[in-house]
């Protein structure tokens, strides 16, 4: 009976009136609190190191382009992948100046299921196309030749030792260009989020009268649905696809950033970036007393589901295939959902910010 | 290791194990009666496909696998079709009537339903919007109602992402709303290519499935992904739309198209925008197809439109309101996602126990 009560007690406030309706002062200032944070400790921080390792790449894949050489090549290459790290540490926010001007799919174009960036990579290089190495004409042709995944077939792709010599001026003149390009486009993020753009000051102020953000439970909605999608991401996209229904039925090929093996730094960085901006947002804030568990029970998910990824004996191609290697990837996507019920469910349900059932995710 | 086909006859028998064993709440009456049918959340958070009459009264609730979308309704007002939402792969034959689960199939192998179908005028025949995802490309199921709902064929809708399709006045041809949008399973519901979407209307010819007429929006409304649709009395195609680009873009966001003229929105849904934060969840018209509706969940709002003048004839809110269909008073029933109805001829209200999904049909049971 006490069940039964407290699950209509549960539907009964999930069906309570526009927000609009209950003017909580309290409840909207702990949330603009919130959002100041999430911004302030993550957001801008995030996008200022991704803008700073595209300047040094742009730096680096220049003095490559003037001076070839295996030291200059494997430069480049590591400075690679800490750009890696850095978008993988911010691409879960998908809205305000990165969703503008398809700047999301400039800097990656990803999944890419029927390859249509690795053909037209290769009609670029192999026709010298003149456009590809001016950053001005590049930014204008397809998403699917510009950015991380581009950089990534030119940096470690077939062909890709030519770099380190004379024969890659071409390639090596592409890739410039698409680091130019990249570092234009996040400077334009880091611009666009900075203190007085317009964007964040509607982010940080909402109000009844904006289009975007209509109240502060908005962008805070916006920021738990950019962690749990993250989380879901990471588990359904990148790790079960690749992981198959068995070892014989594994896909390593939709790894992302599987030619520089650094798919699991990328996943990494993606699952400790969804649980830092929770952390530093201070989204427990907005709980009780009674929840407090709850942070250490995120903690363990996400500690976990990192450990195991660390576990991995080698490469995860060989890891797919492996019964040890299949068993820590599959015990990473459990923790994983553990967290995404965490946060998905029982947070959103016990500080009320459970997105409307059909538009949230609107079809 | 199991084959696919083994795993996948494994879910039919799980889905009809379910046959005969619909939730009761209370039993109609025979004879006929006017009812409304949709997806619904129920508050412990499983999916049904849920049958209320006009006051609100839910009156059958069948567990269902997964989130449901849309239904087809068979031109005896009864049998039901309630499809599963993309990319989901079940559909249900429900009984109305009899309240009860007739029979559950699926598409092909390498499909997925969009969530949409539609009878053909002699009820021998479903359509329904599919996705190939191996290509990508879009196709319309067609299935021989009469033999079980087996899939006879299907055909091309000239685009990605097909969503809605209805079947014109005519009876012989079908309009297919291509949203232009490209998703693969292995990608949940993750949109594979913004930058490159197409939306189109696409005309077929219901026997052939040749294209007769395709029309699309001009290239700087590519964004646009075209996704619902109704029909007006004088057979005009009246389109809703879900814009892809930023929330702050003022886009327009419905149109009405008829065969043979140029696809363009009306000019006064430009000002539904902001409102509708370029999003229409749902798109239907009255029962004598004078009146047209268009709901928002992103806005919590429902704008209706007069067919013949285009003209905004009435304007009203409800948290999450997504599905709509006509009622016999000519008006129209509005769910929330919320449970909440809206009744806009009456302008009554009532509250359901259940979350109400996008889409709503009016039947007879």
């Amino acid at each position: 009976m006490k069940t039964l009560l407290a699950l209509v007690l549960a539907f009964l406030s999930a069906t309570a009136p526009v927000r609009a309706d209950v003017p909580d002062p309290k409840r909207d200032a702990a949330f603009v609190a919130l959002i100041g944070r999430a911004v302030t400790n993550f957001i801008r921080p995030g996008y200022e190191r991704f803008a700073n390792e595209a300047e040094l790449l742009e730096i680096e894949s220049a003095e490559l382009c003037e001076t070839p050489s295996p030291a200059a090549l494997a430069a480049t290459r590591r400075q690679f992948a800490a750009l890696v790290d850095a978008w993988g540490r911010i691409e879960l926010i998908r809205f305000g100046p990165v969703a503008e001007n398809n700047r999301y799919e400039r800097i990656f174009f990803w999944p890419d299921r029927k390859g249509i960036s690795l053909r037209q990579i290769r009609r670029v290089l192999r026709s010298k196309d003149a456009d590809a190495v001016n950053p001005e004409s590049l930014g204008r042709k397809s998403v699917a030749v510009q950015g991380i995944g581009a950089l990534e077939y030119l940096l470690h792709g077939a062909g890709s030792k030519s770099l380190a010599g004379p024969k890659g001026t071409f390639r090596c003149a592409y890739a410039g260009a698409v680091s130019r390009v990249l570092h234009r486009v996040a400077m334009e993020i880091r611009a666009g989020w900075a203190e007085g753009a317009p964007f964040p000051t509607r982010f940080l102020k909402p109000d009844a009268g904006d289009p975007v953000y209509r109240a502060p439970e908005e962008p805070v909605q916006a920021l738990v649905l950019a962690i749990t999608q993250e989380l879901v991401d990471a588990r359904n996209v990148k790790l079960r696809a690749v992981l198959g229904e068995s070892a014989d039925r594994a896909r390593p090929k939709r790894a992302p950033f599987r030619r520089s093996g650094l798919t699991v730094r990328y996943l990494k960085a993606n699952i400790t970036a969804a649980h830092h901006l929770f952390v530093v947002a201070g989204f427990m804030d907005l709980l009780g007393a009674d929840d407090k568990w709850l942070e250490g029970s995120i903690q363990f998910e996400v500690g976990s589901a990192l450990r195991s990824l660390d576990a991995l004996p080698g490469s995860l191609d060989a890891a797919v295939r492996d019964t040890d290697g299949r068993q820590l990837l599959t015990q990473a996507t459990i923790n994983l959902t553990g967290a995404i019920r965490a946060i998905g469910d029982y947070y959103t349900d016990r500080t009320g910010l459970t997105l409307g059932f059909n538009s949230s995710d609107g079809d | 290791m199991p084959s696919p086909r083994l795993s996948r006859r494994h879910v039919v028998t799980g889905l009809l194990g379910l046959v005969g064993t619909p939730l009761f709440v209370s039993v109609g009456e025979a004879g006929s009666k006017t009812l409304y049918v949709g997806g619904a959340r129920t508050h412990d958070g499983t999916y049904v496909a849920a049958i209320m009459d006009e006051a609100g009264m839910v009156v059958m609730r069948q567990p269902l696998a997964g989130r449901a979308h849309d239904s087809a309704v068979a031109p005896d007002g009864h049998t039901v079709v309630v499809f599963a939402r993309r990319p989901g792969r079940f559909a249900l034959v429900i009984d109305a009537r009899a309240r009860k689960l007739m029979q559950a199939f699926e598409p092909a192998e390498e499909r997925h339903f969009y969530g949409h179908g539609v009878f053909s005028r002699d009820g021998r025949l479903l359509y329904t919007t599919e996705n190939a995802y191996e290509t990508g490309d879009g196709r319309v199921g067609v299935y021989d109602v009469k033999a079980g709902f087996r899939r006879i064929g299907e055909f091309d809708t000239g685009g990605i992402g097909p969503h809605q399709l209805s079947l014109m006045p005519d009876g012989g041809t079908l309009v297919v709303a291509n949203g232009g949008i490209m998703t693969h399973p292995d990608y949940g519901r993750r949109k594979l290519n913004i930058p490159q979407m197409q939306p189109s209307l696409a005309y077929l010819d219901a026997r052939t499935g040749k294209i007769v007429e395709q029309v699309r929006l001009p290239d700087a409304q590519h964004l646009l992904s075209i996704r619902h649709l109704a029909i007006d009395k004088a057979g005009g195609v009246w389109f809703g739309m879900q814009y892809q680009g930023a929330v702050e873009d003022r886009v327009p966001l419905v149109g009405c198209h008829r065969r043979g003229e140029k696809l363009a929105p009306i000019e006064a849904s430009l000002g539904l925008s902001a409102r509708f934060r370029n999003y229409v969840g749902s798109v239907a018209a009255n029962r004598d197809g004078s009146r047209i509706a268009t709901t928002s969940p992103r806005g919590d709002a429902i704008v209706i439109w007069d067919a013949h003048s285009s003209a905004i004839v009435r304007e009203g809110r409800l948290r999450d309101a997504c599905g709509v269909a006509g009622t016999d008073a000519g008006g129209f029933l509005v769910t929330g996602g919320t449970g909440r109805l809206w009744d806009t001829a009456r302008d009554t209200g009532a509250t359901t126990d259940i979350g109400w999904d996008n889409h709503l049909r009016r039947i007879e049971g």
